[in-house]
């Protein structure tokens, strides 16, 4: 290369930085500074006739390094996009929807704002979704209440209940892709807080992953709580029902029995705690707990019988008192007794799941979703949830 | 005498040299010598011992045949060269009726002793380093490499320096393209002198203007000798301590003396982290910057508080505030290099307490940006013969995250790579081994093999004798 | 021992020198070795494949997108073999090839077509990567700002060398594949429900409709031909091919899959913000902190590697065109092009999708990708026989 043709580069070369250094600023600085974002971590979205109405919890950073304020914020619009924007006016700054961890779904909202939620705004399609009994803005204010309270920075508890926990859970992608299926039904956690007054009668606050028998008590003192009036702290939280949704909104709650049993067939969940009562040498011995280490689950459609086959098989570690006195009198028929008791649990907890959704006219065990993937011409043709026949295959493996 | 008033013409201050005039026998003759060059006791051995030999002396051949036996005699009538080697520090004997002239060696002037390079210390491992002398540096090398096949081919460089210059490689190891290749850029240099090796850098190097040394300096004799026994050439300058070698590959940067002198699996541990601290030091601030400004969704939200609390009411934009810590941070290097020790000292206290620490008191600039800087810097340190380049590329890069954020930063990271790909100086692909793909020199790039294993001299480097060891 | 000692100290034998010596591939005229061929088959086969592909397949298909990239892959599969052969049989360049058996004019016009073919292909790749990153990663950004950064690059590309580019293809290649590792692992790990993607082409319809208006994607691997005549290769090299060629097909098909298997039964939730790291949300959940968004933004440096090579190629095909080999001047020449065009045509999505998936540049697509190779391996065949008897005659 001449150095004429080298002095030729170098001239284009200044002139091309010159030029992006001139002009790009107008347009790249004119973007936000994360200074002037606010974080939201919770969204809460409410349907109230014709509105919807949007409810943020946000984050604000304080003076001490890394400890931060949480409040939260209402605001309405005729569409979602309209709300969104009013976040915006109402906080001051531009909201980061990015981050927001959990998005809760409040009973009279509709489904279709969860799709154009994805769509027309930063919420990410991971968000974890969680439903309120009544209004999501309630749900919200008890949650930060709650939060300040235990001094949580975020809204993780969703995903510990994914993980760790029996529930079935959903993010915002799989809640859509579950409603966009055959079987045209989605589920969501429903979340509830707990009173000061109530937890006496409850069972010590444990997040998701309880036993069956108190939590519903514990819902019950819940609610008589809060009709005797006052203001009261909220102690805890409790994530043991389902929201189950058709296209049209929000169908029914299954009950704690009932979402243990969606929890069986839904895949992710692996863990929790199954409780169940033994029968052993004609004496029946209440509540042997055990822990879920793994478990199986799958839906298989027979066209030609008509009948949907719910196949689990789960792997159990018995543990407790309980437990230790049933094996230290005899290992084999205790764990005879214990297989014998689980599977009756499990099968029943999927079957009162079963026999809810028919009544809500849902299907949250994807029985139409299996029967279209795997035999598309028998579903189009003579499918019908209400006349096909559930068979129930449960196996249990203890460690 | 006609042939002393020759030299002394070619001098525009004659004073410089002195005369000395004397006897032998029947002939009288004159000896010339430059007195701040050459040795005043071999002036007085040598009239001696021609006045001692006087009968004997009838040609100027049978001075260095009879009375100058021990010293190093060489008979010119070239006047120019005799005045070359006048200011050599030789001494220049006319005899009367000879219009030639004896040249006696009694160079001698001081020269420091050889000591542990201040570029190049190392914990274990020998502490020798060249000095400016170009005999002593030679010698240095040849103590290592006893071989009859260590070539040093000398020349003089400069037209009014007249520098030493020697080139020396080990010729059944060295290609001769290469060692053709450097022969042809140095004798096409014409330059009125060099003072030091890093004049001829740009000469020798194919991308003069480049931000990329193509050439190894090394201070330190072993790392020469090795240098050596991969097939590379090594250039002395007489009056430099720094020997050029060629042919240059990007690896070498990230490899240090002592890495050789360690167990091999700290000698790798310390090559990766010097990999590790060149990325990060290069692209630390940048992405910072670019994270901030437009990929906040990126930053997990429990650091994205911990950095919306740190920034709050800060009045610099993110850029402007990583710029501007770079900025101070590379005047106060710069401050420090120059200041004389003691005050250097004094620089880095204010420079990192009172500045640094005021100005995040103040809210002038935010502590997770000084963090970003210091952390940079120290990881630029890893690799120090890269500071130059990387501290240039590190705010060029910086400017680009913020302005264009990871879009911008990843086409920039694209376009030096493919630059620094583009490098291939005396046939040796400047990022070899990493590509092209040569496996067997990766024994001696991240990983630092224990030495049997090294039995190949690096495919990288053009060798005419592919086998170390058997 | 005599001989160990003569091996290590002393004058290398002659047949040691040629066999083991220090060298490289710098000193060849061949600028390309087989292990960079290797690495940028791999990259091509996937790059844009993967990159807005599935998105507009699903957008059309909902979820039988997969199955249509996988045909698109296979018959970019199929193109290839001819390229590898070319660059098997041949010794001397395409140009050089087109020049000696079509005559210089028949030469020009065919690099002429070529060149068509490669700068449209060489906007969709730049359009691609404009869209992607506008939408989803510098919203708010000015997409002339952007594209003049991406210019910079390009024009670089084309002023070096192809060896300089093949360098740095073979320096990213083992980043490209770390970070795929990393989402495919993930996805792996999470329970993905990869049945999600049955029944398979239960809209007829649809399927045929989007296979037939996407064939602009195939024909990746043409600028190869750039290679031809420039490559060392040994033996096994063109195993090593075709093997990347397909493990980097399968790579796309496997992420088309898991897209497919996401949005499936939504695609109308699709759009330019949605891609391979998106898929990830579907069932894991921000657990994984953010280390797939790093993963994807990090992957698609290949389709930043494809556009340069797009662009190289377009380059040198307008340099033999023109008859000058003012790389330079040509580049900027390019780039000039490439910004009317992605300025003033393709900054419209619509218009992109107009163009792009109208038939003419389908079926010119195609067409291109299947008939440049065979005709440069026919070329080759013929050059090779004109010399065999130019030597007979010469004996």
């Amino acid at each position: 290369m001449t150095t004429r043709k080298k002095h030729l580069i170098y001239k284009a070369a200044l002139f091309l930085f010159a030029f992006i250094v001139a002009f790009l600023p107008s347009t790249a600085l004119r973007n936000k500074e994360v200074n002037s974002r606010v974080i939201v971590g919770i969204l809460g979205l409410d349907g109230d006739g014709d509105k919807v109405s949007l409810t943020a919890q946000y984050v604000m950073p304080k003076e001490s390094q890394g400890t931060t304020g949480k409040d939260t914020v209402t605001v309405e619009g005729k569409t979602l996009d309209e709300a969104a924007e009013n976040l915006n006016t109402a906080l001051g700054r531009r909201v980061e929807l990015g981050h927001c961890s959990m998005v809760i779904v409040g009973s009279d909202a509709k489904v279709e704002l969860l799709g154009s939620l994805m769509t027309a705004t930063d919420v990410t399609a991971d968000v974890w979704m969680a439903a309120a009994d009544g209004k999501a803005k309630d749900l919200i204010g008890k949650l930060t209440d709650f939060m300040k309270k235990t001094g949580s920075t975020d809204a993780d508890f969703i995903a510990y209940s994914a993980r760790k926990a029996h529930i079935a859970t959903n993010t915002l992608l799989g809640f859509l892709s579950d409603l966009g299926s055959a079987s045209k039904t989605a589920y969501i956690p429903l979340v509830e807080m707990k009173s000061e007054q109530s937890e006496q009668g409850g069972n010590g606050g444990s997040g998701g992953g309880g036993s069956d028998g108190g939590g519903e008590q514990s819902g019950g003192d819940q609610s008589g709580g809060e009709q005797g009036g006052g203001k009261q702290e909220p102690s805890g939280m409790k994530v043991e029902k389902l929201a189950v949704y058709g296209e049209n909104g929000r169908r029914c709650v299954l009950d704690s029995k009932s979402a243990r049993g969606v929890a069986w067939v839904s895949a992710p969940v692996e863990k929790g705690t199954v409780c169940s009562d033994v029968e052993y040498e004609g004496e029946i011995i209440k509540g042997v707990c055990g822990r879920l280490l793994k478990k199986y689950a799958s839906v298989s459609v027979d066209e030609k019988n008509n009948t949907a086959t719910i196949k689990i098989k789960a792997f159990i570690e018995p543990h407790g008192d309980k437990f230790n006195k049933l094996f230290a009198a005899n290992s084999k028929k205790a764990d005879e007794a214990l297989i014998a008791g689980y599977k009756k649990k499990i099968k029943g907890e999927v079957e009162s799941a079963y026999y809810d959704s028919l009544l809500s006219m849902v299907d949250p065990l994807f029985i139409g979703r299996e029967a279209y993937r795997y035999h598309p011409k028998f579903y189009k043709n003579s499918y019908d949830y209400y006349s096909i026949s559930v068979k129930y295959d449960i196996q249990v493996s203890l460690k | 005498m006609e042939t002393v008033q020759r030299i002394l013409d070619k001098f525009s201050t004659p004073d410089n040299v002195v005369s000395h005039e004397f006897k032998c026998g029947k002939k009288s003759g004159v000896l010339i010598v430059h007195p701040d060059l050459s040795d005043a006791a071999t002036v007085r051995a040598v009239i001696f011992a021609l006045e001692h030999c006087a009968a004997k002396l009838s040609q100027l051949e049978d001075f260095s045949r009879y009375a100058l036996l021990e010293y190093d005699v060489k008979i010119s009538s070239d006047v120019d060269d005799c005045v070359n080697k006048l200011l050599n520090g030789d001494l220049l004997l006319c005899v009367e009726g000879e219009s030639r002239y004896a040249v006696i060696n009694a160079r001698s002037y001081s020269t420091r002793g050889v000591t542990e390079p201040p570029t190049e210390t190392v914990m274990r491992g020998p502490r020798e380093g060249f000095i400016e002398d170009l005999k002593t540096n030679l010698s240095l090398l040849e103590r290592r490499l006893k071989t009859p096949d260590l070539a040093i081919e000398r020349m003089e460089i400069g037209r009014r320096s007249k520098t030493a210059v020697a080139l020396c490689y080990l010729s059944s190891v060295a290609d001769e393209r290469v060692i053709k290749n450097v022969k042809r850029r140095l004798s096409k240099i014409d330059i009125d002198g060099i003072v030091d090796s890093h004049y001829l850098v740009p000469y020798i190097e194919e991308r003069p203007l480049s931000l990329f040394n193509q050439t190894g300096l090394s201070e330190k004799p072993d790392i020469v000798a090795a240098k050596l026994l991969e097939g590379r050439v090594a250039i002395f300058v007489d009056g430099s301590p720094m020997v050029v070698t060629l042919p240059f590959v990007m690896v070498e940067e990230f490899q240090s003396g002592e890495d050789y002198y360690q167990r091999s699996t700290y000698g790798t541990f310390v090559r990766l982290l010097r990999y590790m601290g060149l990325i990060l030091a290069l692209l630390l601030p940048g992405l910072y910057v670019a994270l901030q400004n437009f990929h906040y969704t990126l930053i997990p939200v429990r650091f994205m508080i911990t950095l919306m609390t740190a920034i709050k009411g800060l009045p610099l934009s993110p850029l402007a505030e990583t710029v501007f810590v770079l900025l101070l941070f590379e005047i106060i290097r710069e401050a420090s290099v120059r200041m004389p020790r003691a005050v250097g000292m004094a620089m880095s206290i204010v420079g990192a307490l009172v500045l640094g620490e005021t100005a995040v008191n103040a809210g002038i600039i935010s502590s997770p940006a000084v963090m970003v800087t210091a952390l940079s810097s120290i990881a630029l340190f890893t690799v120090p013969s890269l500071l130059g380049a990387m501290s240039v590329l590190r705010i060029l890069y910086t400017l680009i995250g913020g302005l264009c954020g990871l879009f911008g930063l990843i086409l920039a990271a694209l376009f030096t790579l493919h630059y620094i790909c583009a490098l291939n100086a005396y046939d040796a692909p400047y990022l070899a081994p990493f590509t092209p793909l040569v496996y067997g020199d990766f024994k001696d790039a991240i990983e630092r093999s224990t030495i049997p294993v090294m039995k190949k001299r690096p495919k990288s480097i053009p060798n005419t004798n592919p086998t170390r060891q058997a | 021992m005599k001989s160990v000692t003569q091996q290590v100290n002393n004058t290398a034998t002659g047949s040691e020198t040629t066999k083991n010596a220090g060298v490289t591939n710098t000193r060849e005229t061949k600028q390309t070795t087989g292990k960079q061929l290797v690495a940028i088959i791999f990259i091509l086969s996937l790059a844009t494949k993967m990159f807005m592909l599935p998105v507009f397949l699903i957008q059309e298909t909902g979820r039988d997108g997969y199955i249509v990239l996988a045909l698109y892959g296979a018959f970019d599969l199929l193109t290839l073999v001819p390229i590898i052969i070319a660059v098997r049989m041949a010794d001397v360049d395409m140009f050089e090839l087109l020049s000696s058996v079509l005559g210089r004019v028949g030469a020009k016009i065919t690099v002429g077509v070529f060149w068509l073919f490669l700068f449209f292909k060489l906007n969709m790749s730049v359009s691609e990567i404009l869209t992607f990153y506008n939408t989803n990663i510098l919203t708010e950004f000015d997409t002339s700002m952007m594209l003049i950064v991406l210019l910079v690059f390009l024009a670089a590309v084309g002023t070096h060398t192809l060896r300089a580019l093949s360098r740095l293809n073979e320096i990213l290649a083992p980043v490209i594949v770390v970070c795929l590792a990393v989402l495919v692992a993930i996805v792996l790990m999470t329970r993905f429900d990869f049945a999600n993607i049955l029944p398979a082409v239960a809209d007829g319809k649809r399927f045929s409709s989007a296979l037939v208006k996407h064939p602009a994607w195939v024909g990746d691997f043409a600028p190869l031909l750039l290679f031809v005549g420039r490559t060392k290769t040994k033996k096994r090299t063109w195993c090593f091919a075709a093997g990347s060629g397909v493990i980097g097909t399968s790579v796309a098909v496997f992420f088309a899959i898991a897209m497919s298997a996401a949005f499936g039964n939504v695609p109308e939730l699709v759009d330019a913000t949605t891609n391979i790291s998106n898929i990830l949300q579907f069932s894991v959940g921000n657990v994984y902190g953010r280390i797939d968004m790093f993963s994807s933004v990090l992957w698609s440096v290949s389709v930043f590697i494809e556009a340069g090579l797009f662009f190289y190629a377009t380059a040198r095909c307008a340099s033999f065109v023109i008859g000058k080999s003012a790389h330079f001047i040509i580049s900027i020449g390019n780039c000039v092009m490439v910004y009317i065009v992605q300025i003033f045509a393709f900054t419209d999505p619509m218009y992109f999708s107009v163009t792009v998936t109208s038939y003419v540049c389908a079926i010119g697509t195609a067409a291109v990708a299947v008939i440049m190779p065979c005709l440069v391996i026919v070329c080759a065949a013929v050059y090779k026989r004109q010399k065999r008897l130019s030597k007979v005659g010469e004996n």
